[in-house]
């Protein structure tokens, strides 16, 4: 459990826990993603979606998420408290991928922003295409090179 | 003079008050009501309080637990500079050698105001407040008494969204949380005494309690003491100078009173407060130099750890601080890795140039109050100090006593909630015997309770609530 000492989590310790979607699913289209990999007393992705594709078990569990049924809306990205939800669409090139974001200055729609990894490094920079707001946390979807959209997890305004 | 004031926030919106201009040591300072004197002055960059034994000192806790901002105010000696508000002309001066306290004035004693209630509840942070709402709906008249002048206790400067489902907030920011409860608790009649101490108990079941308005000598069918916790503080060289604060004072300066705590800042412990209270650091414009933790692994949930590495932050486990130096104020800290016997590894130290070194070191349990009415307390590391023994149903050794929050050992909010909800229903049933409803409440809550115990974090908790069990 590497993540535990350096809080970054790998793609592959992400698949082997069931958290990501199959390769074929994010060919289809946008679909949701939880790094959520500890049993958090919080349920509050499932209510979010609109879809009822989020399951968690009682109170307490990680997100189990029907990709059948996840249409990629987003809506969980900006209500998980833990911002650990995004949105990855490998359907397009390049891919889309969709952010919470809660800093100054609010990144508006059109603007080139930096991306960065789970690690903070600065891999790149992307176009924002779509914003909303979810009671404070701005819900950000970036243009992303889609050999980076398994990396990029947050946008900086600069 | 320069200005701390954050002026635009991602998430909070500061209302400040009216303009006024106090004067600290003969010096004028601007300020806007609503903030404390405390606050106002680490809005002008003012940061020592006062020449100490061994040099210049500043504030730790920021929320009226700690001793470390006694000033002088309008010639009144030890008025703490953290819960004082500003107003236009006070007078406010450091105490470099300790003034002695007034001799007995009681010509000049607010008028003493007598209060008969069912349930007194002490403390108006989250268990406080679920605790009143809980007794208070079930028909009793509370009374309810929070030092501040504001009520939420801690829950006013948390400004993440918390976990949890929708029935315990889930998803709500916690200052949000704290507006719901108070409107909630004001709706079911629980009348609430803000910026009033309960400052003694006495034998027949009374609380003194004062304002600077009014005494009151209140008597209670039953109690419930819900007074929070304080910030543990660590020994190293320069923990003394100003800018070695808790985190959660850094966190009440700035999202509470909109002021920025420092420039760059380090973090010391990788718990949920160090991991949260770094995140909103960022957010509030401060630089994060780093978060040190001696564990081997990060302390706190992996995705408020994850939150701030995405923007670069470092997280260095196995490392400690060994000493805070500067002139006057931190100026950097000196961190090193620590071996297998947990003692730094000091030919690997290194210094991190900073202006705050923010101790995120644990919560220890306010229950002086217990003691004073003579509950069973005991020393339980598990749960950060000296806690009451309790039944599950939070009934302390004096019957009709009852404890919640993290008075009974530290937890978090959500517990907190669910604690108080307990005691406020097991108030209630003491006064008015077991009904049906109240006890199915109780017993739901009880349910909530034990679910949200069966975290990773939950394991040490139930070892120390083992122990306290009675």
């Amino acid at each position: 459990m590497g993540f535990r000492r350096t809080g970054v989590i790998g793609v592959d310790e992400l698949a082997r826990r069931g958290l990501l979607p199959p390769p074929e699913r994010l060919a289809r289209g946008p679909a949701a993603v939880a790094e959520c990999p500890e049993e958090i007393p919080c349920n509050v992705c499932e209510s979010s979606c609109p879809s009822g594709a989020i399951s968690v078990d009682g109170l307490r569990g990680m997100p189990k998420i029907d990709w059948d049924r996840c249409t990629g809306c987003g809506v969980c990205v900006g209500a998980c408290p833990g911002l650990a939800i995004f949105v990855v669409d490998l359907s397009r090139d390049p891919a889309l991928v969709t952010i919470p974001h809660e800093f100054l200055p609010r990144p508006e729609k059109g603007r080139e922003v930096s991306l960065l990894s789970r690690d903070g490094r600065k891999v790149g920079r992307g176009r924002v295409v779509r914003v909303f707001e979810a009671n404070k946390t701005l819900v950000v979807t970036v243009e992303v090179p889609r050999e980076l959209a398994m990396e990029v997890r947050a946008i900086w305004v600069d | 003079m320069p200005d701390f004031r954050i002026w635009s926030h991602p998430i909070l919106e500061f209302k400040r008050g009216r303009k006024v201009t106090f004067y600290f040591n003969g010096t004028p300072i601007s300020a806007f009501e609503g903030e404390t004197v405390a606050a106002a002055l680490y809005a002008s960059g003012i940061r020592v309080i006062r020449e100490g034994a061994v040099g210049p000192e500043g504030v730790f806790c920021m929320i009226g637990k700690c001793s470390t901002c006694l000033v002088t105010v309008n010639g009144v000696p030890h008025v703490r500079a953290c819960r004082e508000p500003v107003r236009e002309g006070l007078v406010v001066e450091s105490e470099p050698d300790r003034p002695p306290l007034p001799p007995a004035f009681s010509d000049t004693l607010p008028p003493l105001e007598r209060v008969d209630t069912d349930v007194l509840v002490i403390g108006a942070g989250p268990a406080g407040l679920l605790a009143a709402i809980s007794a208070a709906e079930a028909g009793l008249d509370v009374v309810l008494v929070d030092e501040h002048f504001k009520a939420g206790g801690q829950l006013v400067k948390q400004t993440h969204k918390f976990f949890g489902s929708g029935e315990l907030f889930g998803g709500l920011r916690g200052f949000q949380i704290a507006e719901l409860l108070e409107k909630r608790a004001r709706e079911a009649g629980v009348r609430i005494l803000l910026r009033t101490v309960a400052y003694g108990w006495f034998r027949g079941n009374v609380v003194m309690m004062a304002s600077p308005e009014r005494r009151y000598e209140a008597r209670y069918k039953a109690i419930i003491v819900s007074t929070g916790a304080h910030e543990r503080f660590l020994a190293f060289p320069g923990n003394t100078l100003p800018g070695v604060m808790g985190a959660g004072a850094a966190q009440t300066l700035m999202n509470e009173y909109g002021v920025r705590p420092g420039r760059r800042a380090l973090i010391v412990g990788a718990g949920n407060v160090g991991l949260i209270v770094a995140y909103q650091l960022l957010q509030a414009g401060v630089e994060v130099a780093a978060v040190v933790e001696i564990m081997r692994e990060i302390g706190g949930w992996f995705v408020h750890a994850a939150k701030l590495r995405r923007y670069g932050v470092p997280i260095l486990t196995g490392h400690t601080i060994v000493e805070a130096r500067g002139k006057g104020w931190v100026e950097e800290a000196v961190i090193a890795p620590v071996g297998d016997d947990m003692r730094p590894l000091l030919e690997k130290a290194r210094t991190v140039k900073c202006d705050l070194v923010l101790l995120a070191v644990g919560l220890v349990p306010d229950s002086r109050l217990l003691s004073e009415m003579g509950a069973d307390v005991v020393w339980v590391p598990e749960l950060g100090g000296p806690v009451p023994l309790r039944d599950r149903y939070m009934e302390t050794s004096i019957p009709g006593v009852y404890v919640a929050g993290d008075a009974g050992g530290i937890e978090e909010a959500t517990t907190a909630m669910l604690t108080g909800r307990i005691a406020g229903l097991s108030a209630a049933i003491r006064v008015l015997g077991p009904r049906p409803e109240l006890v199915r409440r109780r017993e739901e809550a009880l349910g909530m309770l034990e679910e949200c115990r069966r975290t990773r974090f939950s394991e040490r908790v139930l070892r120390g609530l083992a122990k306290v069990a009675r």
